[in-house]
C-alpha cells in the first residue's frame, strides 16, 4: 500500500520514523516541514513550519490537497503536529484512510492537534493508557515506542 | 564530550542554553549546543543552529550525556543511542511552550531513572557530577509498529 507521512520536522519526525520504519513492505513518503534535517533526508515535500500562522496554514492547505490529489495514497499516517489538521480533513474527503498517533510527549494530556483530528481519524492512538480516558471511546492505547 | 539541544522549536530556548553554556565556562570538558532559534550566543560552548540528522547522530553517539529539553525526539534519540539524559522542561510559565507537557514527559524520564530533572543552574552542576551509569534497552520492535504492521495487513485485505 501507498502510505503519507504528515508531520513536523523535529521529535514528531522522529517519532514517526521510529514507527513507520519497521513498515518497509508499504511505499512511504513524507511531507514535513523544510529544513536542514529533512532536506538531507530528499524528502519530496516540504513545507515551511506553520506554527499558528494562518496564512501559512492557508497555502499548506491548498499544497497538501495537491499531494494528496497527486499522490491518492491508500492511507495517511500522522504524529503531529499541526501539519495533519489540513491532511486529515482533505484525506476525509478523498476517502483516503487516517491513523493518528498521539505523541509520546502526551502524557495526562491530549494535544491540540489529537483534539481536532480525532474526529476524521479512523484509528487513533495513544500512547499512554493515562490518556485514555481524555478522548472518547474510539481512541485505543497499544503501547509506545519506547 | 557533553553535548545539548533544544530541538527544532521555533521559539529556541534561552534558559537552557544560558545554563549550559555558564557550565561551559567552568570546565574544560567538550561542551557542545545546538540552540536552534534561541537568540542567546553561547560564548564559552561551541555552537551551532540546525543540522542534518547524520549529524545530530554523530554527536548523540560521541557524547557521554544529553542535555534536552523534554522534547519526545531528543529523548528516543537519547535512549536509542543509550546515553544518559539531562532534562530542562520548557515550561508554558516561561512561555517556552504552549503547555507543560514537556514536564509530564520529564517526571517519567525520572521515574524510570532514564536521567535527571533539571530547573536551575546549580541543579544542573550536580546533576553533571554524579556518576551516571549507562542503560540498556531491548532493541525489539516496539509493540506500537507491531499492531500497525498488522493493521495495515487486514487493511490492505479488505480494500483488494
Amino acid at each position: 500500500m501507498k502510505i503519507g507521512v504528515f508531520c513536523s520536522h523535529g521529535g514528531h519526525l522522529t517519532e514517526a520514523q521510529e514507527i513507520v520504519n519497521p513498515l518497509n513492505d508499504h511505499t512511504i513518503f513524507y511531507v514535513t516541514y523544510n529544513c536542514e534535517r529533512t532536506k538531507a533526508l530528499g524528502i519530496n515535500y516540504l513545507l515551511p513550519n506553520i506554527g499558528t500562522n494562518v496564512f501559512l496554514m492557508i497555502w499548506a492547505t491548498l499544497y497538501i490537497f495537491y499531494i494528496l490529489f497527486k499522490e491518492r495514497p491508500n492511507v495517511i499516517m500522522s504524529t503531529g503536529a499541526e501539519i495533519a489538521i489540513p491532511a486529515f480533513y482533505i484525506a476525509k474527503l478523498f476517502g483516503i484512510y487516517t491513523i493518528f498517533i498521539e505523541s509520546l510527549a502526551c502524557i495526562d494530556y491530549p494535544s491540540k492537534t489529537g483534539r481536532i483530528v480525532y474526529y476524521v481519524s479512523d484509528v487513533f492512538l495513544v500512547q499512554w493508557e493515562s490518556l485514555l480516558h481524555k478522548y472518547g471511546n474510539r481512541a485505543v492505547f497499544k503501547g509506545c515506542i519506547l | 564530550m557533553i553535548f545539548a539541544t533544544v530541538g527544532t522549536h521555533n521559539k529556541g530556548f534561552d534558559r537552557l542554553v544560558e545554563m549550559v553554556d555558564c557550565y561551559a565556562k567552568s570546565t574544560d570538558e567538550h561542551i557542545l549546543i545546538q540552540v536552534g532559534s534561541s537568540t542567546y550566543t553561547p560564548k564559552f560552548a561551541d555552537s551551532f543552529s540546525f543540522e542534518t540528522q547524520d549529524v545530530i547522530e554523530k554527536y548523540y553517539q560521541q557524547a557521554r550525556i544529553i542535555i534536552t529539553h523534554a522534547g519526545a525526539g531528543s529523548i528516543i534519540s537519547s535512549i536509542k543511542f543509550l546515553r544518559p539524559l539531562i532534562v530542562v522542561p520548557r515550561l508554558k510559565k516561561y512561555g517556552e511552550a504552549i503547555d507543560n507537557h514537556q514536564l509530564q514527559l520529564a517526571k517519567l524520564i525520572k521515574n524510570r531513572g532514564l536521567g535527571e530533572i533539571v530547573y536551575t543552574f546549580p541543579e544542573l552542576c550536580a546533576a553533571l557530577k554524579l556518576n551516571n551509569n549507562t542503560y540498556t534497552i531491548a532493541n525489539s520492535l516496539n509493540s506500537l509498529s507491531l499492531f500497525l504492521k498488522e493493521h495495515l495487513k487486514n487493511l490492505e485485505v479488505s480494500i483488494s
